[in-house]
């Protein structure tokens, strides 16, 4: 290994030394380091080239005032609402799009149950399927609209097209201008677990008769208009999620009073709606230091028995926000405390809303990683703006809403009533807290729209929640964001870019959550330094909070922000499917030609006894020598080998040297290793060269490059690396820092690499020896002698039963 | 057992299934790296599936009271694969998986399976109904890996088998008659 020892000829020119692209022209379009140009729109007076809101940045406004009435015997909503709208823009309008959600569970109307298609080969289906098809299309949901009328009580021209419903204005909104309409409704809240991906609904409990109601997509919402998309209008399908405007809620909720009303926002009436006793724990549990509860579990068991014949109207109001939710039941424990922020003293209440079923997991966990999510998400993000912030248990997984968040995990309940619950299920509900809590961040303040990019809002989260688990406890798995667990997923060959539509992502999860997140996390850790990724991406939050970003505004306040061009780290990992793998083919080891003659040749001549190698160069060497039977024979060439140095060579090597400046006298004299590593980009995403250099001597050395070292040529590279001590080995990205899917050929010389397949075969093989050993009885000799005469009587009493059976057959 | 059989079993299980769980923010998708090497003469198997699928689906076909240990999930899954996931010969033979290990970690379950192959073997005709018994919307993306050459296929529910091969036809099994 590493014999190939080249000789460099003459006075060395730095440039002679680098390997030349091969190619002689290099197309633009194919340029990846090229700007994204052709991606990113022209920068105008709303978004600046540098990313940020530009000096005539606008957006609508939307205020809601809202009466809703729970029907718990009917699971109904009915709801009124006076909706104010901003025409901030500079254009007049001359109509209005709502966005109808809940039409989505309306056969009649839903986008997203007709556009479902089967696969071709499809012959027959599973009687659960068909089942679950009849019962989407026998479910009457979808709002009914009973009035729409101005504020001066005319009634309003409306179609409604699938989720979307257009309000004519009688004369159009100028800009700057605002106008109010009110609108009557009701719809049949859908039981959560019979729709795929239904994000609201109720949950029935069969042992007491109660449900968990998760409210939301439960009044028109106003569609946002932008300076980029005009109006949002794209249909609710299901897997893109909202794009909505921030604006102020005045909201009543009257539901069954022994009901618990958990809502976005501050609860402006809670002298009539709770309890003398609640009301004092709400007020100590501000400054408590530990969750307190405001309505304990033996409050909660005595709830769900009753059933109230009365309700009570719960008032909130929020500000600032892009939607609003709720949730409502009988069932509800409740627990809350104070979390101070360091950043500006304020407090928030953090709360969580749980059954019985959700217990002991949920009093222990849940308030403490709302907590959790603030106090990291603060760092990474901005401060967090609300006075509240809720954790729901109920029957959606894990959903989010302004300042209320729901959340699925809970322990086991048994048929004797018990709960029991899993390691799995308790690093479950914390992270899924973490990530609903952190949908706060982005997108409900950092409003991105989730209808269009669900890498934005989701990636981001999922980042910033992998950086939140890392500060829950020492070790915490990194899960989604390490770049070793994505590789198999960027190697598919049917894979859509990130940058792809939320209703048109294949593998959703490795698509839109873990490929963006281990992207952030290798330009944290990697490529930028904690320190630089850090403030841009604190940048991007703070540019945007309360706004509405696009990703060209993403990608270009990240290089703003950190004075680095990123458009080859976008262009690879954004747009397109391309995957890392980078070979390291070769390293070539050479040394500086001295010129002079005697140490040249010595070098030659060590170079030729290294080539005879046969056995036959020194199997004779013990036969006697004519030559020195017969000394008279020998001469000059006897004593001196073709390697020996003339005087003409020391002639010339002086005259050589004499025609020399110093500086080259000294280069001549260096005796550096030169190595040539010869890299080839087989993956096709271009990435920074990481290597580790170890060395003769067992010294270990790590070298960085940047990828822009591929910007000649973006398929092989050949980077020198000159040093004063011999390298042994080298290893291309030894901390597995890249997502290089193939490690095969990172290693120089090549290693047998124990994939993960290897690994756990073999320890699966250890594993099963050790605990089935061990938890073997121990048995002596004697009680095995004694087993094998008790088998043995055994077999001769059951031989001669059989043979006294057969006798009495006969008899 | 032939494709057929197998396919025969895997509609009774579906319809045992009883109700539907739903949740937002879930993927309904599970990964399987199938690792064809030739030079050690084995199909080396990798299925990722996400750990809450795997505590649903416990929950869904047994009354699992207690810890969901490693040994009780594993006892479960080498069930669950066998009639969930399967690999054919060009000829529509099965191929015998054997179980090698299962690893747990928060987010994943990776179950390793090992099959042997066949010298000069181009091709492999795959059956991939994981969790499609739980969820209608799984699916489940296959990377085929043979000499550096990646071919992938996502699974939906109802799908056919498939065949991936490098020196033939590549599409639903069984191909319709031209």
């Amino acid at each position: 290994m590493l014999k190939l020892r080249t000789v460099i000829m003459g006075i060395m020119g730095g440039a002679l030394l680098l390997a030349f692209a091969n190619a002689q022209t290099i197309e633009q379009v194919n340029d990846k380091f090229r700007q994204l140009n052709e991606y990113l729109p022209t920068a105008n007076v709303y978004r600046t080239a540098s990313g940020a809101p530009g000096h005539q940045y606008w957006q609508q406004q939307a205020d809601y005032k809202i009466d809703v009435t729970l029907d718990d015997e009917n699971q109904t909503l009915t709801g009124s609402a006076t909706i104010t709208y901003y025409n901030n823009s500079p254009d007049s309008l001359k109509y209005i799009w709502l966005q109808m959600d809940q039409n989505r569970f309306d056969p009649e109307s839903s986008m997203d149950q007709k556009s479902r298609a089967v696969p071709r080969s499809m012959t027959g289906t599973t009687m659960e399927m068909f089942r679950k098809y009849t019962d989407e299309q026998t479910f009457d949901g979808g709002f009914k609209v009973t009035s729409l009328k101005s504020v001066d009580g005319a009634d309003l021209t409306h179609t409604i097209i699938g989720s979307m419903m257009r309000i004519d204005l009688p004369s159009p909104l100028m800009a700057g201008a605002t106008t109010q309409f009110s609108i009557d409704w009701w719809y049949n809240i859908p039981d959560a677990k019979k729709f795929k991906l239904s994000r609201q609904g109720y949950e029935y409990f069969p042992r007491d008769g109660n449900r968990i109601y998760e409210i939301a997509q439960w009044y028109p919402r106003v569609t946002a208009y932008s300076d980029y998309e005009g109006w949002h209008n794209k249909e609710y399908q299901g897997s893109g999620e909202f794009t909505l405007e921030f604006g102020d809620y005045d909201v009543t909720i009257t539901a069954p009073a022994d009901h618990i009303v958990a809502a976005t926002g501050v609860l402006q009436n809670d002298a009539d709606v709770l309890t003398q006793d609640q009301r004092d724990r709400l007020i100590e549990a501000r400054t408590a230091s530990v969750p307190m509860f405001i309505v304990t579990p033996e409050e909660a068991v005595e709830n769900e028995k009753s059933r109230a014949t009365t309700t009570k109207t719960w008032y909130y109001k929020a500000e600032n926000v892009r939607d609003f939710a709720f949730a409502s039941s009988r069932k509800f424990i409740w627990d809350a405390m104070g979390y101070r922020m360091k950043e500006n003293g304020n407090t928030v209440m953090a709360m969580s809303f749980y059954p019985m079923a959700g217990q002991p997991l949920w009093s222990d966990i849940s308030t403490q990683a709302v907590m959790h999510t603030i106090q990291v998400y603060n760092k990474y993000s901005l401060t967090y703006p609300y006075p509240v912030a809720l954790s729901i248990n109920g029957p959606i997984g894990g959903m989010e809403y302004p300042m209320i968040s729901f959340n699925g995990a809970r322990p086991t309940t048994h048929e004797d009533g018990t709960r029991t619950y899993g390691r799995m299920t308790k690093h479950g509900l914390i992270g899924v807290i973490i990530h609903e809590v952190g949908h706060n961040y982005y997108p409900m303040i950092i409003n991105s729209d989730e209808r269009q990019w669900t890498w934005m809002d989701e990636g981001m989260n999922t980042f910033v929640q992998n950086l939140a688990h890392q500060e829950w406890k020492e070790d915490y798995p990194l899960g989604r964001i390490d770049p070793r667990n994505i590789t198999t997923y960027m190697t598919s060959t049917n894979q859509v870019p990130i940058m792809s539509n939320a209703e048109s992502v294949i593998q959703k999860g490795n698509n839109a959550y873990a490929k963006p997140a281990t992207a952030f996390n290798i330009l944290r850790e990697s490529i930028l330094g904690n320190e630089l990724f850090d403030f841009a991406f604190r940048e991007f939050a703070q540019r945007w909070k309360f706004k509405r970003p696009t990703p060209a505004d993403f990608f270009r306040t990240m290089e703003d922000a950190s004075g680095v061009d990123l458009d080859w780290f976008w262009r690879g990992w954004f747009y397109t499917t391309d995957h890392v793998d980078i070979s390291l083919d070769n390293v070539r080891h050479f040394t500086i030609n001295t010129q002079d003659p005697e140490i040249e040749e010595a070098f030659k001549r060590r170079q030729e006894m290294e080539k005879r190698t046969h056995p036959s160069y020194f199997s004779n060497d013990d036969l006697p020598k004519r030559v020195d039977e017969f000394p008279s024979i020998k001469d000059f060439y006897n004593e001196n080998d073709e390697f020996t140095v003339t005087n003409k060579q020391r002639n010339e090597y002086n005259k050589l040297i004499a025609g020399l400046e110093d500086w080259q006298i000294e280069m001549l004299k260096d005796d550096s290793h030169i190595y040539m590593l010869d890299f080839t980009n087989v993956g096709g995403l271009l990435m920074p060269l990481y290597l580790e250099i170890e060395y003769t001597d067992g010294s270990k050395e790590e070298m960085r490059f940047p990828a822009e070292i591929w910007k000649l040529n973006y398929e092989q590279v050949t980077k020198m690396i000159v040093t004063e001590k011999e390298i042994s080995s080298v290893v291309l990205d030894p901390k597995y820092e890249t997502a290089d899917t193939d490690m095969f050929n990172n290693f120089f010389p090549r290693r047998i690499l124990e994939s993960r397949f290897d690994l756990v075969k073999e320890e699966a093989r250890k594993r099963r020896d050790m605990l089935k050993e061990n938890l073997e009885e121990l048995k002596s000799l004697e009680e095995y002698q004694r087993e094998e005469r008790e088998k043995d009587e055994e077999n001769k009493r059951s031989s001669e039963r059989k043979f006294n059976d057969l006798l009495k057959e006969y008899q | 057992m032939k494709p057929r059989n197998f396919l025969k079993f895997l509609i009774i299980i579906s319809a045992l299934c009883v109700a539907n769980i739903s949740h937002a923010h879930r993927f309904y998708a599970s990964f399987s790296q199938i690792e064809m090497q030739p030079a050690k003469g084995t199909i080396e198997i990798t299925h990722r599936i996400f750990t809450h699928d795997i505590e649903d689906l416990l929950r869904r076909y047994q009354d699992s009271s207690g810890e969901l240990t490693e040994d009780v999930i594993e006892a479960f899954l080498k069930d669950y694969i066998i009639q969930a996931f399967a690999l054919y010969s060009p000829d529509g033979e099965m191929l015998p998986l054997d179980w090698i290990a299962i690893e747990v970690t928060l987010d994943n379950i990776f179950v390793y399976q090992e099959a042997p192959m066949q010298e000069g073997q181009q091709t492999l005709i795959i059956a991939d109904r994981i969790l499609h018994d739980l969820f209608d919307d799984q699916s489940n993306t296959v990377n085929v890996k043979l000499e550096g050459k990646i071919k992938s296929h996502t699974f939906q529910k109802g799908d056919k088998m498939y065949q991936i091969s490098f020196d033939g036809r590549t599409g639903d099994y069984p191909f319709e008659p031209s």
